[in-house]
């Protein structure tokens, strides 16, 4: 029987983005900002999204691997009150184009960044950096933040970015520096399993990334991706799949960000220390709020215990952002993506955190399920000519009638 | 007297389908067990156990199996049920189609069963079906008479199951009804011939008879036709 846990590992490492790249696009970033300076244009760079939290997945798409996405946040050092949405958005993409290298990797103007386009840097595979201008939040906005219970180290880290629609340019509050903070408290506990088991691997894995004089200490922490950040991985992944199934279920297709901060807030009552138990215990702890869809709170496991993480207040669908509550993930939702949103849920405890099976051609074919066949043969070394790769048959497809009339 | 034939096809279908169990009774074979779904469409690969009963009955190939699932797992809203609770694998037509041409209880299994259950098990994770599926009822086997009979003129497949049914006696050197100005023979009499000769006759002349009591309850009703 083969190891569901190493398995996992193994699938979920495969969609990350490497060492070797993150350290490419660092250094890119921060090419960014040196450029910028000498051109007297103070900006702090920092990673945001996925790119910040350790949990960036190859994206698919229609059927395909392709480059990654990376998303910079860059703070300039002006005072928002002093500088429209417009000149911020601009200087940075002015200055973009003023260099010839950059202004080849330059794609057209998106809403909210400036993407820059970086083809096959590592073994083929490329990214696409969505460079963010922002300025900092002026403090009546970080005031309301801590008003609204926010932590303090939270809402300082509060931007403003620009958005860009019908040709007018406005500001939108953003905390993408204070949602990895609020991520890398949870993910702490699950970050300290194991730890230097997991550097020593990205150590020797990837020995050309550091000097001849380092040791598998000098390895930073956001080399290793905790069990939290590879369930979140495999969790996006199976997402980006099924959704992609059936063209109507496309639209209702969750952001990243909900399943990220959903997976983080559950996790935190976790104790579990291994993989297949975390992912189950998340699973479980999403399907709970399937119950909203009858109209009833999912159970508490003690009274008083909130059960908020997401909500339906009169007829509304809430998923907060943790450090933002007036910021609504679910926004958009309606009972339809919701009613998705844990279909998928239920599908994925059925492809892969149903308890040890020791059917392996059961749980094979529920990674295929999940991750893609092709994906999964190749990382786990399934060959087309084992048992399991032969016996399943492809469909002559006879299409089913109801005779519902006259049976 | 007992077909040695179908008794080694029961056995290869047990041998491919271990946990059935085989009760034989007056009209057929009873098989009772997992049915194992591990198949693929469109490269997704799907696993399931269904809970399944398949009478074969003793005329097999020309008699054609049905199927029950025992524990529920098909969801209701699929819908694509007898009222006796078997499933509708297919429009009868196409599945005497198949035993045509493959007179294979395994294949049977192994192709019509599967790809219903596979329907099932994509329609459980998402919501719809992978490849169609028919109209319920008595348009359902419109549409596949429509299709089987290259045609999508009501009029034209009326006169074409009078054919069939032999309300009006097959001449090849007959004008075609669809007035394309060829004999039955050369046009789409072709096809009512293949289902004039058929070993499955009797289910395709049970389609028509059906279709042509829905025609005349429309014309009743004062529908057009």
């Amino acid at each position: 029987m083969r190891n569901k846990a190493v398995d996992l590992e193994t699938l979920a490492k495969g969609l990350d983005i490497s060492p070797t790249m993150y350290k490419y696009a660092v250094d890119r970033y921060k090419g960014i900002a040196a450029y910028l300076a000498r051109k007297g244009i103070e900006a702090d760079f920092g990673p945001q999204g996925s790119f910040r939290t350790g949990t960036v997945v190859r994206p698919i798409r229609e059927g395909k691997e392709s480059d990654y996405d990376i998303d910079v946040v860059c703070t300039l050092t002006y005072d928002k009150r002093k500088i429209s949405p417009d000149r911020v958005k601009n200087i940075v993409g002015d200055a973009l184009r003023e260099d010839e290298t950059y202004r080849q990797k330059l794609k057209p103007e998106d809403n909210r960044c400036w993407t820059l386009e970086y083809a096959e840097v590592v073994d083929g595979i490329g990214f696409n950096m969505d460079v963010v201008p922002a300025v900092k939040e002026e403090d009546a906005r970080k005031n309301r933040l801590l008003l609204s219970g926010v932590n303090m180290r939270y809402a300082q880290e509060a931007i403003a970015i620009t958005d860009k629609y019908n040709y007018q340019y406005k500001y939108l509050s953003s905390n993408p520096s204070g949602f990895g903070l609020w991520f890398d408290g949870i993910n702490e506990r699950f970050q300290k399993i194991n730890l230097q088991e997991r550097k020593a691997k990205v150590f020797y894995e990837n020995r050309t990334l550091f000097s001849a004089e380092a040791s598998v200490d000098d390895v930073p922490d956001y080399y290793v991706r905790s069990i939290l950040q590879r369930i979140i991985q495999l969790l996006k992944r199976h997402r980006d799949l099924h959704y992609q199934t059936n063209k109507s279920l496309q639209k209702f297709k969750p952001a990243s960000v909900i399943i990220t901060s959903l997976a983080a807030k559950i996790a935190t009552g976790s104790d579990a220390t291994s993989i297949e138990e975390l992912l189950r215990f998340i699973v479980r702890g999403l399907n709970e709020y399937a119950s909203l869809l009858k109209g009833m709170k999912p159970k508490g496991s003690f009274i008083g215990e909130k059960r908020d993480f997401i909500e339906k207040k009169e007829g509304k669908w809430r998923i907060p952002n943790p450090v933002d509550p007036e910021d609504n993930y679910a926004d958009s939702w309606t009972d339809e993506t919701a009613n998705a949103f844990f279909q998928w849920v239920k599908t994925v405890a059925a492809d892969l955190a149903e308890p040890e099976s020791t059917n392996e051609l059961r749980y094979i074919t529920g990674l295929q399920t999940s991750f893609g066949k092709d994906y999964v043969n190749k990382k786990l070394g399934i060959k087309p000519s084992t048992a399991s790769a032969t016996s399943t048959k492809v469909i002559r497809p006879t299409k089913p009638w109801g005779n519902n009339d006259e049976c | 007297m007992m077909n040695v034939n179908l008794i080694k096809q029961v056995e290869l279908l047990r041998e491919e389908h271990p946990s059935l169990t085989l009760i034989k009774c007056e009209s057929g074979f009873r098989l009772t067990g997992i049915v194992v779904l591990n198949a693929e469409y469109n490269g997704l690969p799907l696993y399931d156990e269904y809970n399944l009963e398949i009478f074969v009955p003793f005329g097999f190939p020309k008699a054609i199996p049905s199927v029950k699932e025992l524990e529920n797992k098909i969801p209701e809203d699929l819908s694509h049920f007898y009222a006796d609770g078997g499933l509708c694998l297919g429009a009868i037509s196409e599945l005497a189609d198949y035993l045509e041409e493959n007179d294979s209880l395994v294949g049977f299994v192994n192709d019509i069963v599967m790809s219903y259950l596979y329907t099932a098990s994509y329609f459980r994770r998402y919501g719809e079906v992978p490849y169609g599926e028919r109209s319920h009822g008595v348009l359902g086997i419109e549409e596949t008479y429509f299709e089987r009979y290259h045609t999508q003129d009501r009029k034209i497949l009326i006169q074409l199951l009078l054919y069939l049914m032999g309300e009006i006696p097959y001449r090849g050197h007959c004008q075609c009804p669809c007035e394309g100005g060829k004999k039955l023979r050369t046009c789409h009499g072709k096809y009512i011939l293949k289902d004039l000769r058929s070993q499955h006759y009797e289910y395709y002349k049970n389609d028509a008879m059906l279709l042509l009591k829905f025609y005349v309850n429309e014309m009743k009703k004062g529908g057009k036709i």
